[in-house]
């Protein structure tokens, strides 16, 4: 009895999962060839690893080429020259930049301004100087 | 001799040695015999519907089920499962990407990623 159960559980699971893929097929992760041409020219630094990448991953590069036609000339702009650095990045790294990206959207207008002109400051700084600070990096709160 | 020869051959041959068993070895005969169509119904009471189509049947009569570990285990593959379908369309559906703001941002990526700024804002607040 209890046997029949879990395998008609088990089973129900199987068609569920596979019903969602069959009727929703917009959903499954596409491969790359199945990417328009726009998404092709976008996403193009991630064209040799995109058939292997997790589905979450191109889900969200996905996502990101959906909004991108919607974003001013400027922000698309940014987009295109980032992504090239973006796609070399670990998974660590990227986890870390979401991390501090929200962190800084949740500040006050005036200081996120402020946070910007810091950056520009410290982008001026001598590359001796950075390397200097970046050896002696601040204890993790 | 065909199959069908060779079974009425031996149907005889027992029919024939029935008068020579023991009493009680026919009652034993009989009770197991009872015994057996006793189970054979208690377990076609019990199977309720058949899942034809998958062979499978799905539930026996409610009253009967236990809520055995056995039971639960395949309920909670099944919600995870459910839920690992549920969070696919949540991410793929997302309108917005936290990555096309991230990406399109006044800040650079290494303004998120570099030792050195966070050094530097730290020295800068003490100063």
């Amino acid at each position: 009895m209890a046997h029949r159960l879990v395998a008609a559980l088990a089973f129900a699971l199987l068609l569920t999962a596979g019903s969602a893929g069959a009727a929703d097929p917009q959903h499954a992760p596409p491969t790359w060839v199945q990417l328009n041409a726009q998404q092709q020219s976008l996403l193009a630094p991630f064209a040799q690893e995109w058939d292997t990448m997790e589905p979450e991953r191109r889900a969200r590069l996905l996502a990101l080429a959906k909004k991108y036609p919607t974003l001013s000339k400027e922000k698309q702009e940014r987009i295109q020259q980032r992504l090239h650095h973006w796609a070399t990045l670990s998974p660590e790294e990227r986890a870390k930049a979401r991390e501090r990206w929200k962190k800084i959207q949740s500040l006050p207008p005036k200081e996120r301004e402020a946070l910007q002109q810091k950056w520009l400051e410290y982008d001026q700084l001598p590359e001796e100087h950075k390397d200097q600070l970046r050896s002696n990096p601040p204890q993790q709160k | 001799m065909n199959e069908h020869d060779y079974g009425a051959k031996v149907k005889r041959r027992l029919d024939a040695s029935l008068g020579d068993l023991a009493p009680g070895v026919l009652q034993r005969l009989a009770a197991a015999r009872e015994a057996a169509l006793a189970r054979a119904r208690q377990s076609e009471a019990a199977q309720g519907f058949t899942w034809s189509a998958a062979g499978i049947r799905l539930f026996g009569d409610s009253s009967r089920l236990p809520m055995s570990r056995r039971y639960w285990l395949p309920a909670a593959a099944l919600i995870a499962g459910l839920a690992v379908i549920a969070y696919w369309h949540e991410v793929t559906n997302q309108p917005e990407s936290e990555d096309a703001e991230l990406l399109s941002g006044e800040l650079p990526l290494n303004a998120y990623l570099d030792r050195g700024f966070d050094q530097w804002l730290t020295d800068s607040s003490q100063r």
